[in-house]
């Protein structure tokens, strides 16, 4: 019988609807559900959602929840990891807040720029614990990683550990449906190839299949890029307590100027290059309409539906209905169980599979899955503009997991020093000033760097 | 040695060294292994060319006596022995190149799709596919025309299963194009060397029934195939040891000493 740990089952929203998507295949609703989370009153509440989300399927899993991981992943067949290092408070909130005091100014901070990079120092050593555990308890596990920063957590895992790891997002399914809606054509009648790194992969075909043959669809996303007005996608909360829609004016721009579309929103991508947000161009933040602190919107938000939420979970006032997501988790359980194959989008080490992109950093591509397992296919060499746009990020990439595997400080400064966004914005004095205040700031949340 | 009744120089009696050291081409061999390494040295020391660059002009150079020394064995042995000298040698630097990966893949620390020995990684999958049934069949050949014993037995079995590794391999790289044809993600220009029989995720690993076996369900494909080539090597240098007199004097040997 299968075996699917959840670990940081206690991100509620996320568990229930990856249980759900696995739990709507026949054939996988007896597989054995460990949840484990560090927050036994979290971990209560994804119990109960889950016996809910199984009585809504009529399946019958057998589903534990515990507080100790090493009972929750031996013998387990896969495992999915869902957690955030250091939450909100203190995490989220320190990445935001001391670099606005000097100057520096983000929007998501969960994959590269200086918040990215300490997210990332607080989570690669709890992967490291983690793949050790696996690979005393389940060796053979197919652990599917959802954690941000992606690329810099499954690069250290590649280099520290044997474990098959395959890093997880839906921002390639999910911008080709956004597109699909732009230029009005729908996303059944799409196919794409799309590679790169996390977050900053690109379509390098997109097209449909005619009556007389293949239909380059770029033509239609150039025209929707000529309009005035770039397309919005969800909605955030204003300054004023209003709701306005996000703009994807930053991604629309990069395919102007690069002649191919990225995956990551335009809130996400203004921040990983040096273009967009300026301290002293606040016109350019009104011209790309770019959401400052957009994160931290995101999590009050989130904080405050959640408490109403699980208040009403446990009182089981909430109906549980599921309709199965574009995430990618369930679909590889299946396709490895069942053997029926599939495409998917996944981050795994770069051995040979793009060309001018250094060897082992973590990459985007194309992923086969069926009885064999995950099998990365080879895209071979990207544009020189694209590869060498992401090799901006890689480097950064590159130090980060140096400092967390080797435990040198040196590699802090120097990543911090090379990411693009806070280069352009501040002097080396204040680059290094900044990192140790927020070292300092997180305590025994980092390890010590020597 | 059994001699046949035809046969007149003492000289030319076969023994394993004869057929397989450089014998009367010492010199030539010496000769084109300095031309071979000063040549490989300069070109790709000026051309910067890769690793495989300078693995051919040391093959291409070394040919030449090579191709010297076979046409001798055939002239003053016969077939079957001068097809066991090409084998012995081809197979041994097959052997090398595992080895190199190897050393690339495990002192080196590259990955296994860097680890790409002394040649270019060229479809990994045909190419191997087509050597080892190659192998499996001149060893066949060879035991038809005299070579016998207990290896020389072992090595037929050992490269039949070796080539059935392969075809699984073959198969499966088929199915992985075929698939992603189906998938709408073709044409892709190569996907990665897939997992055979034997080793990490390989049919074995995969299997329901079978355990976790260290090494045979574990090891990466560079060194499972390391492993391979090197039993074969083993057994076919065994082999040749062992059951050289009987291909070439046995009743169904077709060997010949001198003309």
């Amino acid at each position: 019988m299968t075996k699917i740990s959840f670990i940081g089952a206690g991100s509620t929203v996320f568990a229930k609807n990856l249980l759900g998507d696995i739990l709507s295949y026949p054939e996988l609703r007896d597989a054995t559900i460990s949840l484990f989370d560090v927050n036994p009153e979290r971990l209560r509440t994804s119990e109960i959602v889950a016996h809910k989300i199984a009585e809504f399927f009529g399946a019958s899993p057998k589903i534990e929840a515990t507080l100790d991981r090493r009972a929750s992943l031996a013998g387990a067949d896969f495992a999915i990891s869902m957690f955030q290092v250091g939450g909100y408070k203190p995490g989220t909130v320190i990445d935001f807040e001391i670099p606005k005091k000097y100057g520096l100014r983000q929007t998501i901070a969960d994959t590269l720029g200086i918040g990215g990079i300490m997210r990332a120092l607080r989570t690669i050593p709890v992967f490291l614990d983690i793949a050790r555990d696996m690979e005393e308890l389940c060796p053979d596990v197919t652990f599917l990683q959802y954690v941000n920063p992606m690329a810099m957590n499954c690069w250290a895992l590649s280099r520290a550990s044997s474990i098959k790891t395959v890093g997880l997002c839906h921002s390639v399914q999910g911008t080709a449906e956004q597109l699909a809606g732009d230029i009005g054509v729908p996303i059944e009648e799409i196919n794409y190839i799309c590679a790169g790194i996390n977050h900053m992969a690109f379509y390098l075909r997109f097209e449909r299949k005619t009556a007389t043959g293949v239909e380059d669809l770029y033509p239609r996303i150039a025209a929707v890029a000529q309009q005035p007005k770039a397309p919005e996608r969800g909605s955030t909360t204003r300054s004023d307590g209003g709701v306005a829609g996000l703009s994807d004016a930053v991604r629309y721009e990069m395919f102007r100027r690069l002649g191919y579309f990225v995956t990551e929103s335009s809130e996400h991508f203004s921040e990983y290059v040096p273009w967009f947000i300026k301290r002293d161009r606040p016109d350019l933040i009104e011209q790309f309409d770019i959401p400052l602190d957009e994160y931290i919107v995101r999590c009050e938000r989130q904080i405050a539906g959640w408490e109403a939420a699980r208040a009403a979970f446990e009182r089981g006032e909430l109906e549980i209905t599921h309709q199965r997501s574009h995430e990618y988790g369930s679909g590889i359980v299946h396709s490895i169980v069942t053997g029926q194959p599939r495409v998917v989008y996944g981050n795994v080490a770069n051995r040979g599979l793009i060309d001018n992109l250094p060897q082992g950093c973590c990459v985007e591509v194309p992923v086969l899955v069926d009885k064999n397992g995950l099998q990365p296919t080879k895209i071979g060499t990207l544009p020189p503009h694209l590869a060498a746009l992401m090799r901006t990020n890689v480097n950064v990439q590159e130090l980060v997991v140096e400092a967390a595997l080797t435990g040198k400080r040196e590699h802090i400064y120097h990543a911090a020093m090379l990411d693009p966004h806070t280069a352009a914005e501040l002097s080396l004095d204040q680059i290094w000033h900044l990192v140790d205040d927020l070292i300092e700031a997180h305590g025994d949340w980092l390890p010590k760097y020597q | 040695m059994h001699m046949n009744g035809n046969t007149h120089a003492v000289d030319d009696r076969l023994s394993f060294w004869g057929i397989f050291g450089p014998g009367r081409y010492t010199l030539a061999f010496a000769v084109a292994a300095a031309v071979a390494a000063l040549l490989a040295g300069v070109i790709a020391w000026q051309a910067q060319m890769p690793i495989w660059g300078g693995t051919l002009i040391v093959a291409g150079v070394l040919a030449i006596p090579l191709a010297l020394k076979w046409q001798d064995d055939l002239r003053r042995y016969g077939a079957a022995a001068a097809a066991l000298s090409i084998l012995l040698v081809l197979q041994a630097f097959h052997t090398l190149e595992h080895i190199v990966q190897v050393i690339q893949f495990y002192a080196l620390d590259r990955p296994g799709s860097q680890s790409f020995g002394l040649l270019s990684s060229l479809n990994a999958e045909w190419v191997h596919f087509t050597w080892n049934w190659l192998v499996f069949g001149l060893v066949v050949f060879l035991y038809a025309r005299g070579l016998r014993g207990i290896w020389a037995k072992l090595l037929i079995a050992w490269a039949f299963l070796h080539g059935v590794e392969h075809t699984y391999m073959l198969v499966r790289y088929f199915q992985v194009l075929n698939e992603l044809a189906q998938l709408g993600v073709a044409p892709l220009p190569v996907t990665q060397a897939q997992p055979g029989i034997l080793g990490r995720d390989g049919w074995l690993a995969l299997s329901e029934w079978c355990g976790r076996i260290p090494g045979l369900t574990t090891a990466p494909r560079v060194a499972i195939h390391f492993w391979w080539n090197a039993g074969e090597i083993l057994l076919l240098a065994l082999a040749a040891w062992k059951g050289l007199a009987g291909l070439v004097g046995g009743e169904k040997g077709i060997g010949r000493l001198g003309d």
